[in-house]
């Protein structure tokens, strides 16, 4: 305990001493965590909105004008065998002619001279959010479109696949980004403490002289980079956060009217959190990487 | 305690820092190392603290030959041998107390017990009044006196001086003699580097004298 205290008080002390190195390094973070920021609050409202528009996903599986007792029988043994499906409907011709009425509306009256019912029976299945992964409902749906009695199986496949298509390249693209910035940040903060080092490079000897570890050492300035890296992932997250709402509240102009049906949420606080933690690992990273090689040569 | 047979050292081909020396520095022993500058006296000293291997030779610390000693070990001698230099090397913008604090704090002893030692061995050469003060505030022999505490406070065996009084007036390098002296008393081996023949023929302490890398007198006893 009395270790980690005079690690906190020497890398702070040092840190009070050289505020303008200290200060670029933070500001470079935070700039750095900025852009990570603005991709995680993109990914996850991407996630956020698919997961809006998956929550009223429904299968469809229309049947053959035939369809035995039996294969409807099979059909919904296996439809309710599905992990997450929460709501199986059967609809029958009769409700699904009153159903297309319905949506007629004035028109309606086209269905009169109709002799006999053209509309097919079908199930409907519900998903809760477990089951609603495209995935999941990709394989229900081929499954069951290879029983007999199917005549057509639909969800909405084109626009959903579109969709996952623009979150999946969202993903991976802040994946990309993230990580060169990423590197970026850890070859700064490895900067800054290779030059911390130097400014104590007297210090360094006259410890080694009095019979210090490198680990009694190196324990400063492995704080000193994580509190770098820590500040500068929060100060990141909190332009991020600023930006955001300061966006959010001209989205309710009238400019804005076509969107309006979208809310935007901010990144959780647990993962604003996690992301903070993460500078402080990568200030971590980097002091292990300038340390190393110079205690190596000292 | 120290012994150092046929050994040879050199900063590149045409530089021979020591060449062919052997001595042998007894448990509890004074020793002053006189000689000219460029004689090789602080690069002997540096070989007994550690931080430089000879080229060829063998050197003995504590009974255990340096040349088996890993790199990661040599904190573990380093804590058994106080070192004081001409130029102080204190932390300068540290206070008098933290400079003498560093060398317990490094042994992981909790804070009382860091604040103990200091006081005590702070009291000792003097500078108890001083405690709080700025080391660059303090005069010379005030500073060497803070690196004698710093040298001293943890009770090592062994304290090896490079020119302690190189940078004083005689009347604190008298004072520094001094303490060396008390340092010596308490049961430690004390070895000084010097070319302050004054002092050293009034003390009538054991010299090696060395000339150009090579040791001239004293070496064996």
């Amino acid at each position: 305990m009395s270790q980690l205290y005079r690690f906190l008080r020497s890398a702070g002390r040092h840190l009070v001493r050289s505020p303008g190195v200290a200060a670029v390094t933070v500001g470079t973070i935070t700039m750095v965590f900025f852009i990570i920021g603005v991709f995680l609050l993109l990914a996850h409202n991407v996630e956020l909105v698919g997961a809006r528009l998956a929550a009223g996903l429904r299968l469809s599986v229309y049947l053959e004008p035939g369809c035995t007792p039996q294969q409807k029988q099979a059909l919904r043994t296996a439809l309710a065998s599905h992990p997450g499906a929460f709501e199986l409907r059967f609809v029958d011709q009769t409700e699904a002619a009153s159903r297309f009425r319905a949506l007629l509306g004035g028109q309606a009256y086209l269905l009169d001279g109709l002799e006999e019912n053209p509309l097919p029976e079908s199930f409907e299945v519900g998903f809760d959010s477990q089951g609603r992964r495209l995935e999941n409902i990709q394989v229900l749906a081929d499954t069951v479109a290879g029983m007999p009695g199917v005549e057509e199986v639909q969800y909405g496949q084109a626009w959903l696949d579109r969709f996952f298509e623009f979150s999946r390249i969202v993903r991976g693209l802040g994946w990309l980004v993230g990580g060169v910035v990423f590197l970026v940040a850890v070859l700064i903060v490895s900067n800054t403490i290779r030059l911390s080092v130097y400014a104590r490079k007297e210090e360094i000897s006259i410890l080694k002289l009095v019979g210090a570890t490198n680990g009694f050492i190196k324990g400063p300035f492995y704080m000193e980079g994580m509190a770098l890296g820590f500040a500068g992932a929060l100060f990141g997250m909190l332009c991020t956060y600023l930006i955001f709402t300061t966006l959010l509240s001209r989205w309710d102009m009238p400019g804005w009217l076509g969107f309006r049906m979208i809310s935007l949420d901010f990144i959780p606080v647990a993962t604003t959190l996690q992301v903070s933690l993460a500078g402080g690992v990568l200030g971590l990273i980097g002091s292990v990487m300038s340390l190393g090689k110079y205690l190596k040569k000292a | 305690m120290i012994q150092m047979y046929h050994v040879n050292l050199s900063y590149g081909a045409d530089s021979p820092a020591l060449v062919d020396v052997s001595l042998r520095i007894e448990k509890a022993g004074f020793v002053f190392l006189t000689g000219p500058s460029g004689a090789g006296k602080t690069s002997l000293l540096r070989l007994m603290y550690l931080a430089e291997r000879c080229d060829s030779g063998q050197v003995l610390l504590f009974g255990q030959n340096v040349a088996r000693i890993k790199q990661r070990e040599i904190f573990r001698y380093r804590r058994r041998i106080g070192v004081v230099f001409q130029d102080f090397k204190l932390l300068n913008l540290r206070t008098v107390f933290e400079n003498v604090a560093v060398a317990v704090e490094v042994l992981g002893k909790p804070r009382r017990e860091v604040a103990k030692r200091t006081r005590r061995i702070l009291r000792l050469v003097g500078l108890e009044h001083k405690i709080h003060a700025g080391v660059l505030k303090l005069s010379g022999g005030e500073q060497q006196r803070v690196a004698i505490a710093r040298a001293i406070v943890n009770d090592p065996p062994v304290v090896i001086a490079d020119e302690p009084t190189g940078n004083l007036d005689p009347k604190l390098g008298r004072e520094i003699y001094g303490l060396l002296t008390d340092i010596h008393a308490r049961g430690a081996t004390v070895v000084v580097a010097t070319h302050d023949m004054s002092w050293v023929g009034q003390t009538q302490k054991r010299v090696i004298h060395l000339e150009n890398g090579r040791i001239l007198s004293g070496g064996m006893r």
